[in-house]
């Protein structure tokens, strides 16, 4: 079952399914955007025209309605957008083919931007991801801190794209018209979209915000670079512990005293609770670092609840076993030391 | 460049002239004029015309009238004005010393 709608097209009443509405306006609108509002809706009205009497033929009583598939057939035999209104703008055309591969220009990319939008410009311009422009840079940090230098020198040099065409340069699209009318629209769109929001503190506060914001958002990205590393050093270290305590744990070279009294099996599963017990948050850690790279939330639900629930399990067994690990382990230990005083006791007892 | 393009402006190049052939005829109406021009193996798409007749009727080559049709809306029925039929005169003399020009040059 499909929803109709009703139009009229030249005057005469049509109803048509909702999939053919979508496509016939789609199509009237961008052939109506093209021309001025004097000769498009004279053009427009012909083309109408023309629909009606092609869905007229269409219609009868075991067909009622338009369909999408009718629609296909008329914009098919009428010829595309571009087919229409390229007839009649000849001087935007730069190249016949009108989709010439142009050259990129290197500028600052202020709506990507995080800071001055130099890492967006730059990842424009080779067209690659902005993350790991920003990346090589905070990497770059730990080696000398060239970057920083490279960085400012960037922000002074490169221009900020602030026009349309420069916006399109920067972008690698051919400054055409049809292009500006597209990138024009769109950012007519996206301010139709920030005027309903209300600003208290007017001129002031719009400056500050988005300087503040990107000043946030950087720390961010510092922070989570930090975590991961940290959080990866310790996974790593703490794997090499607890490795040791389970397979090696009866090496001479691990001096922790009274081992030779807690080596069960007991012992063994008590080492892998702890382990997981640490490692989990750790791993979780590492996780909050790159989502904050990433400016996106990286963990699912599922593998979230998952390792949640993998780290209750890891406590509860610690919990479980732990305390009879630690009672052994006393009991072991009082013995020894009550047998090392008995033999001190002997020993001197035979020296008098 | 691709062929395709260089036959495509060359044909872009004289479609106001054919267009106005056509009309010169008889008074017709956009469906017509194009299968006349189908019948003479001259493809055109459909969406095209529209733009181009209404240009030629705003700069005062055609008028139109409107003629009650069966199956639909009323039609468009066009037909030239006296500067169209200037025009068209112009256009021909042009296109005869084109031709003229281009056989002598392949002559050669």
């Amino acid at each position: 079952m499909k929803k109709t709608f009703s139009i009229t097209l030249a005057g005469i009443l049509f109803n048509i399914e909702e999939e053919g509405y979508v496509k016939l306006k789609d199509y009237l609108d961008s052939i109506r955007e093209h021309f001025s509002e004097f000769e498009g809706s004279e053009i427009l009205d012909d083309i109408e025209a023309r629909a009606a009497e092609k869905f007229s033929e269409k219609i009868k009583p075991s067909k009622q309605a338009v369909t999408l598939a009718d629609v296909e057939e008329f914009i098919g035999s009428m010829g595309t957008v571009e087919d229409i209104t390229g007839e009649e703008s000849s001087g935007s055309r730069t190249d016949s083919s009108g989709k010439s591969w142009k050259e990129k220009k290197l500028y600052r990319d202020p709506e990507g931007a995080m800071l001055f939008g130099v890492a967006s410009g730059l990842a424009n311009y080779f067209g690659i991801d902005p993350v790991l422009v920003r990346l090589a840079f905070l990497v770059s940090l730990f080696f000398g801190g060239a970057g920083i230098i490279i960085y400012i020198i960037l922000c002074l040099i490169v221009p900020e794209a602030k026009t349309t065409s420069q916006i399109m340069e920067m972008k690698g699209r051919p400054v055409n018209l049809s292009n500006l009318k597209e990138a024009a629209e769109k950012k007519f769109g996206q301010a139709k979209k920030n005027i309903s929001v209300s600003r208290p503190f007017g001129k002031i506060a719009k400056k500050v915000r988005p300087a503040i914001k990107r000043i946030g958002q950087f720390t961010a990205v510092i922070l989570g670079v930090v975590l991961v590393i940290g959080m990866a050093a310790a996974l790593l270290g703490i794997s090499i512990v607890f490795a040791n305590l389970l397979f090696n744990a009866d090496s001479p070279f691990l001096a922790f005293s009274g081992k030779e009294y807690i080596l069960s099996s007991e012992y063994y599963l008590a080492v892998t609770s702890v382990f997981f017990a640490v490692f989990i948050p750790i791993f979780f850690g590492m996780f909050v670092g790159i989502s904050l790279i990433r400016r996106k939330w990286t963990l699912k639900l599922t593998a979230g609840l998952l390792l949640l629930f993998g780290w209750i399990i890891s406590i509860a067994a610690v919990g479980v076993f732990a305390p009879r690990i630690a009672g052994r382990y006393q009991e072991k230990m009082q013995n020894r030391k009550n047998s090392e005083t008995v033999r001190d006791f002997d020993i001197r007892v035979q020296g008098i | 460049m691709k062929s395709e393009n260089i036959q495509a402006q060359m044909r872009k190049g004289i479609l106001d002239f054919i267009v106005l052939l056509v009309i010169s005829r008889k008074p017709i109406y956009v469906s017509d004029i194009l299968k006349e021009l189908k019948t003479h193996e001259l493809i055109v798409v459909e969406g095209t015309l529209y733009p181009l007749l209404g240009r030629l009727k705003n700069s005062g080559l055609l008028e139109y009238s409107w003629k009650e049709s069966k199956a639909g809306p009323p039609r468009k029925y066009y037909k030239l004005t006296k500067s169209g039929k200037e025009m068209l005169g112009r256009l021909s003399l042009t296109w005869n010393n084109l031709n003229k020009s281009i056989d002598s040059l392949r002559a050669c």
